[in-house]
């Protein structure tokens, strides 16, 4: 990758959808977000608030009615060039085995075999599948899946990286393990990171920066800032504090309610 | 022992004893040889069939027929049904008359298919092609229907353009579904291939036991039905495993 990876701001952003009765249902009611180049991000909030519908926007997969979103400057229309996504439930081509699935993103443009071959070699290698290329979705586990749904992304070498949710579905173990993994991936080469979750543990192990969001119309209710990572370990009094502050945030907003 | 060595066991123990019951209820006299003959004078019409060649030679047009009519019909549903599953417009358009249709069965159509097409070949191909054409079509809506939207939001992620999008999602969701829809359509097809040989034809296996009948040669109906209940065994069961060679992803 040349270069710092591109920082992302959204700007005001609103999301109205028509409701079933006439009256307009609002997603994300005007949510604005400074984010630095290289910097982690987990959107944390409860379920429905508009954590992945607010990544939706950024991926280019929906429009936002008011507001905009710019990456390295430019507005989003469509997915931009820069933006990798890794997806809820891995959305692994289950007729495609772990190397064709891994390689499809440089497939598409025409790379040739042997090239595309040798760099889903090494992402493969990098996410500890050696010896599964052959094999098929459906004979892997589930962080096997999300190891090979990392992969097919970064083989595009995304500097922008939007993951929704992508450990939701594993053990906690498994889920552990791949949180590590993810970090250790980020320090190599510090992409832009947006990640969104609803487990508080998570956000904070992972995050710079957690935004925490109030229910439907989501916005943006509070920022925690965790300290520097090298000093992070699960059971640090940092991480604690930081639970804590994160808690607290999420707490307010459901006393009020 | 293990689990499948018993279950051929078992699997065997009860042909067995069908051909034992078979055998012990024509030796007692219990029933007139011309309603239910003997083993051996079937084992014996079934020879005769062999050696002379009639049995492989109408299995054969049999076959061709099944195999002509389910093209047919393939031909006709795989296109509709691709349109049916992507395009709502033509869903609506079709849906109704498709509906309609489906409960007809093939058998009910005999009279009209004298009528259209006459006692020949043709009202053969229409009867079985109309047969395989509705699990085809459906399982092929089904299979273009059933693209999951985050398949498709992946692949656009990943730069796919909209054609290859088509080739790489849409194609190859619909697969599995199409493969199974062709091969219960070749079923279907075979199903109505003895009724669509009773019409009025001089070759086949359907034609084998009707003319059995019209000699009072019970034994040589046996032949028959079993030659027919083993091409349809042989023939699902090809089937079957050439959708688990082509689906791997499915079966592997």
């Amino acid at each position: 990758m040349d270069g710092r990876p591109p920082g992302i701001l959204i700007d005001d952003v609103r999301l109205t959808f028509p409701g079933p009765d006439g009256a307009d249902v609002t997603v994300l009611g005007g949510i604005s977000l400074d984010i630095e180049p290289s910097e982690f991000i987990c959107l944390l909030g409860p379920s429905g608030c508009g954590k992945t519908t607010l990544l939706n926007c950024i991926a280019g997969f929906l429009q936002p009615s008011g507001g905009r979103i710019l990456i390295a400057g430019a507005e989003v229309v469509g997915t931009p060039p820069e933006v990798g996504i890794v997806f809820q439930e891995h959305a692994l081509f289950p007729w495609f085995t772990v190397r064709q699935n891994v390689e499809y993103g440089l497939r598409v443009q025409g790379v040739p075999r042997a090239e595309r071959q040798r760099v889903a070699a090494n992402f493969i290698e990098l996410v500890g599948l050696r010896g599964f290329e052959h094999h098929y979705p459906h004979q892997l586990s589930g962080g096997m899946k999300q190891r090979v749904g990392i992969a097919r992304t970064l083989v595009n070498g995304p500097s922008v990286l939007l993951m929704d949710e992508p450990f939701g579905a594993l053990d906690a173990l498994t889920r552990d393990a791949l949180q590590e993994e993810l970090l250790r991936m980020w320090e190599r080469d510090r992409k832009t990171v947006v990640f969104v979750t609803h487990s508080i543990a998570e956000a904070v192990f992972l995050a710079d920066r957690v935004i925490v969001m109030t229910p439907r119309p989501g916005t943006v209710r509070a920022g925690v800032k965790v300290g520097p990572r090298r000093l992070r370990s699960r059971t640090s009094d940092e991480f604690v504090a930081a639970y804590r502050a994160v808690e607290q945030a999420l707490g307010r907003e459901e006393s009020l309610r | 022992m293990t689990w499948l060595d018993r279950r051929r066991l078992l699997n065997a123990t009860s042909l067995l004893a069908l051909g034992a019951s078979w055998y012990a209820v024509t030796a007692a006299g219990v029933i007139h040889p011309f309603l239910l003959p003997s083993p051996a004078e079937v084992a014996g019409e079934a020879w005769d069939l062999t050696r002379s060649g009639v049995i492989f030679r109408f299995a054969g047009i049999s076959l061709l027929r099944v195999v002509g009519g389910f093209l047919i019909g393939a031909a006709v549903a795989l296109p509709l049904g691709m349109l049916i599953g992507r395009l709502e417009t033509v869903r609506d358009l079709c849906d109704p008359i498709l509906e309609l249709a489906r409960p007809i069965p093939a058998l009910a159509l005999i009279p009209l298919a004298i009528a259209w097409f006459g006692i020949g070949e043709s009202s053969k191909l229409f009867l079985i092609s109309y047969a395989a054409f509705f699990p085809v079509v459906i399982n092929v809506i089904a299979g273009f229907h059933a693209v999951d939207p985050a398949h498709v939001r992946a692949a656009r992620s990943l730069r796919a353009s909209e054609v290859q999008i088509f080739r790489d999602v849409v194609l190859m969701s619909a697969f599995p579904y199409v493969v199974a829809g062709l091969r219960i359509g070749m079923g279907m097809a075979f199903l109505v291939l003895v009724a669509a040989e009773l019409i009025a034809s001089n070759a086949g296996l359907g034609y084998l036991i009707q003319e059995a009948r019209l000699n009072f040669n019970t034994s040589r109906i046996f032949v028959g039905i079993m030659a027919i209940g083993l091409l349809g065994y042989v023939l699902s069961k090809t089937l079957l495993e050439l959708e688990r060679r082509v689906v791997p992803w499915k079966y592997v």
